[in-house]
């Protein structure tokens, strides 16, 4: 976001105002300053500008705009106190959005010095909460609201309750302008790109990609997990960067999965073929065809190459998670992400028991944690936000 | 002297801190009141509709990058908010013509209006970090009072005060070199 004019931006030239007014300008900028003085089309009050004493008596000025007593007012329109306005804690129950299989939730805005109620029903995961950034910087909370935006190379963006959609307004030039969508813990968020291809970006994760799709390929950056559905274009091969590597593909569905404290890459492949290549070291390298997965990681000697269940790896997308032999601290892991919960261990030694089990997204967390105790030598107790894992 | 980091006061304008919007809210009142008064040519219509773009900001859940974001934003804002109210009561105005913008550039009017009152916020903001007696000297000095003057007014030395000019001087000449990286100057 920008103020300016004839190419003269507004920073620019409060900088050079303030240097002339000091005497301490270089010959070049001497001369941006003449040219900008000169110029009768951008400034109409450049003889004020231009006289510090004039400057000075304008500050000098007190004005009629009484700043105290409006604050005094602000204040008292705005609640007494400012504390933190944060997501809290309240809840409607989550909704299912059909068409697209994701569900919608109604998340609840409170200020925090409400005393917060007890929550009877138990913790629920926050359905669709994400932030926008914008090309020009700015962030933008994306809730249930219909919405639509409208980036400055006339591409739209319409807001749907959990899907954002791109409708190319790109005017040529070839300058790539990005926009980024973070999924906060306990959020999910889906989106469609100028280009067709679909993404499912799920809890606590970052993607970053351009407004419009130019040169020889179509490249995004993921920190975190989403699933892709890439339209095909054997032109525009699809990119998809993660912290390791990155997946090449010209019209698939697959999914990444890239957390920073899983220190690893996972790939799985759901329909077509897709090439994985590490960023550092090109030979480690591995194509896939459906069914198959990689896994790099650090410090493994080779990139680990297995056929999986799908499901098990692409089923949060539908609403479901399939543990199979999973650590518990894995799975508490996701628990923890979707349910934007805080998990705290009673011993070390816990972390390692395996279990399996399917996880309902959108279904209290109550009815999975009861089923893996029933099952196991844990016990869990929810307070709050706060999960406490014991041994029975 | 220590002055405050500007890209805290954005965090924390972005958190809705109240100490870090009060700094900002006392920093940007008067320009943005100003600003938004040459558009519609009523104070007291000024002052509640720079009132209501600083409220609905604060129950927005908008954020900023950095402090320029912030300060093209508001001065837009109140810009366009200005130019509706103008619409709204139907006036045939040629200040309507005057400050809309074509496109992404910016009307001379809103241009020249938002370089003024940044040109003045800024200063003011640098001037009001000095210690009591240096500011209340070097604005005496500015209004064009003779350091005798000042010295009598204030009951102080002559030498004080012209030492204490110098020193003002120096300091704004210092920050005003790179005023572009220091935009909120009140202490936190």
């Amino acid at each position: 976001m920008e103020l300016k004019r004839r190419k003269h931006d507004l920073f620019e030239v409060v900088r050079l105002v303030f240097g002339a007014m000091t005497d301490q300008l270089n010959k070049e900028e001497k001369e941006s300053y003449n040219r900008m003085m000169e110029d009768e089309e951008l400034l109409n009050n450049r003889e004020l500008l231009s006289d510090p004493h004039a400057i000075i008596s304008e500050l000098n000025k007190s004005g009629c705009f009484d700043t105290a007593g409006a604050y005094r007012q602000f204040r008292l329109r705005t609640g007494k106190s400012g504390k933190l306005r944060r997501i809290s804690l309240g809840w409607v129950a989550a909704s299912l959005l059909i068409p697209i299989g994701i569900a919608v939730g109604v998340l609840l805005l409170r200020p925090v010095e409400q005393p917060i109620p007890e929550e009877p029903e138990g913790m629920l995961p926050i359905t669709s909460a994400a932030w926008l950034k914008l090309s020009d910087g700015r962030r933008i909370g994306l809730g249930n609201l219909q919405d639509t935006l409208l980036e400055h190379d006339g591409t739209r963006i319409a807001n749907e309750g959990g899907v954002l959609n791109y409708q190319s307004g790109h005017k040529g030039g070839d300058q790539l302008v990005y926009n980024e969508l973070t999924v906060p813990r306990g959020g999910e968020y889906m989106l469609q790109l100028p280009d067709g291809t679909q993404v499912w970006l799920n809890s606590e994760s970052i993607l970053k990609y351009p407004l419009h799709f130019s040169g020889t390929a179509r490249e995004v950056f993921l920190s975190g997990e989403a699933y892709f559905s890439v339209t095909r274009d054997v032109q525009k091969p699809f990119k998809v960067h993660t912290s390791y590597g990155e997946v090449k593909v010209l019209g698939t569905e697959f999914n990444v999965r890239n957390y920073p404290e899983e220190e690893s890459v996972v790939t799985t492949l759901v329909k077509g073929r897709v090439l994985y290549r590490n960023k550092d070291n090109y030979s480690r390298m591995a194509e896939l065809s459906p069914g198959l997965q990689v896994t790099d990681k650090t410090g493994m000697k080779e990139l680990e190459l297995k056929r999986v269940d799908i499901s098990e790896f692409v089923g949060w997308r539908d609403g479901l998670y399939v543990f199979r032999n999973l650590t518990l601290e894995q799975i508490m892991n996701t628990v923890a992400r979707n349910y934007d919960a805080e998990i705290h261990w009673d011993s070390e030694e816990i972390k390692g028991y395996r279990f399996s089990g399917d996880l309902k997204k959108y279904e209290y967390v109550d009815k999975f944690l009861n089923f893996i105790e029933v099952g196991g030598d844990v016990h869990f107790t929810i307070k709050g936000k706060m999960i406490f894992v014991g041994k029975k | 002297m220590i002055l405050p980091d500007s890209e805290k006061v954005v965090a924390g304008v972005n958190r809705k801190d109240e100490k870090a919007w009060k700094v900002f809210y006392k920093s940007f009142y008067h320009p943005l009141c100003s600003h938004c008064f040459r558009i519609v040519h009523e104070e007291a219509v000024a002052a509640d509709i720079v009132q209501d773009v600083l409220i609905r900001l604060w129950n927005g859940d908008m954020t900023f990058e950095n402090v320029k974001v912030l300060t093209v934003y508001m001065y837009r804002a109140v810009t366009n908010n200005a130019l509706k109210y103008l619409r709204d009561r139907n006036a045939e105005d040629v200040r309507l013509k005057e400050w809309c913008r074509r496109e992404e550039e910016s009307s001379r009017e809103e241009f020249s209006s938002a370089v003024q009152e940044e040109v003045l916020r800024q200063l003011r903001a640098l001037i009001d970090t000095l210690p009591e007696q240096r500011r209340k000297i070097l604005l005496m000095s500015m209004e064009g009072m003779s350091g005798e003057e000042i010295a009598r007014t204030l009951g102080v030395t002559i030498h004080t005060v012209k030492q204490q000019k110098y020193r003002a001087y120096c300091f704004l000449k210092e920050h005003l070199q790179h005023s572009w990286l220091v935009l909120f100057l009140y202490t936190l």
